[in-house]
């Protein structure tokens, strides 16, 4: 799903092949021990991983799109989905 | 799993796998009765991450029966890929108008002449080589058959399949390298 992201002007992707390369960015080490797949390094170098995880950061990311429901109850709502999708994601690669 | 298909996949527990994704899509199906997006009356991050996941079920199983079927789910997702943001990150998404399933080497020769028969209504050109073809599956049929008694695994070809269904309407100037690469971005 993050895929749906990655043409976005602003957005790289890279496919990673071979995770034990990610082991040698010694910097990547140190801000995202797990080095799980996918994560995002923001444009500050930070790290925050997992589909869940960047959803709520580029979602939250413009306020004027209400990506995350105009209430609590409709935040909650999206969240279920979101899970509900991750859930099917491994079936579907 | 529907889209790399391991190896030694059987076809039992692959479709019991696609039965599962559309058992799995009822609920959803459910809550856009009457609803254009997911939760509330404009989209979100649900409706993003659903249409995302879901797409590989569209473009493979989903066929038009099953979509008929769920038509509240059909027209969402439809109107997700037509989005204008959609269009330009991800292209043109179809969906399928027939399921495609890896073959197995027993079956891999008819699939191949299906193929080319949808070829043919777009162009009459191979229309001379029907007989050809039919002897040359039925040979590749028969070796599939003694090849099959040695090995029972079933190697699914996902591959030829889709990769046929994608090019169909390329004419013989497409760039093929070009149209792989855009289908690699699709994904």
């Amino acid at each position: 799903m993050i895929s749906a992201f990655a043409g976005h002007k602003n957005v790289k992707m890279t496919k990673v092949a071979d995770v034990e390369a990610l082991k040698k960015d010694k910097d990547l080490e140190k801000k995202h021990p797990s080095l799980t797949l996918p994560y995002l390094k923001t444009q500050s170098g930070d790290i925050i991983s997992t589909p869940s995880g960047i959803m709520g950061y580029i979602g939250r990311s413009s306020a004027d799109a209400k990506l995350f429901g105009k209430s609590v109850f409709e935040e909650g709502q999206v969240n279920q989905w979101i899970a509900w999708a991750e859930c099917l994601a491994p079936w579907m690669d | 799993m529907l889209f790399n298909t391991p190896k030694d996949l059987d076809m039992k527990k692959f479709n019991s796998i696609v039965d599962e994704v559309k058992k799995q899509v009822t609920p959803l199906n459910n809550v856009l009765k009457g609803k254009k997006w997911i939760v509330g009356d404009s989209i979100t991050m649900a409706d993003i991450a659903c249409a995302s996941a879901l797409t590989p079920a569209f473009q493979l199983v989903f066929d038009a029966g099953f979509r008929k079927g769920r038509a509240d789910l059909a027209k969402w997702y439809e109107a997700f890929v037509a989005l204008p943001q959609v269009l330009s990150t991800a292209g043109s998404i179809k969906s399928c108008s027939k399921a495609l399933k890896p073959t197995a080497p027993g079956t891999a020769a008819p699939a191949k002449k299906e193929t080319k028969k949808d070829d043919d209504e777009f162009d009459d050109l191979f229309g001379d080589d029907d007989e050809a073809d039919a002897e040359a599956a039925k040979k590749a049929a028969e070796a599939a058959k003694s090849q099959n008694k040695k090995k029972k695994e079933k190697k699914p070809v996902i591959a030829q399949s889709l990769v046929m269904f994608e090019v169909k309407p390329a004419d013989s100037e497409t760039d093929l390298d070009a149209l792989a690469k855009k289908i690699f971005e699709i994904k």
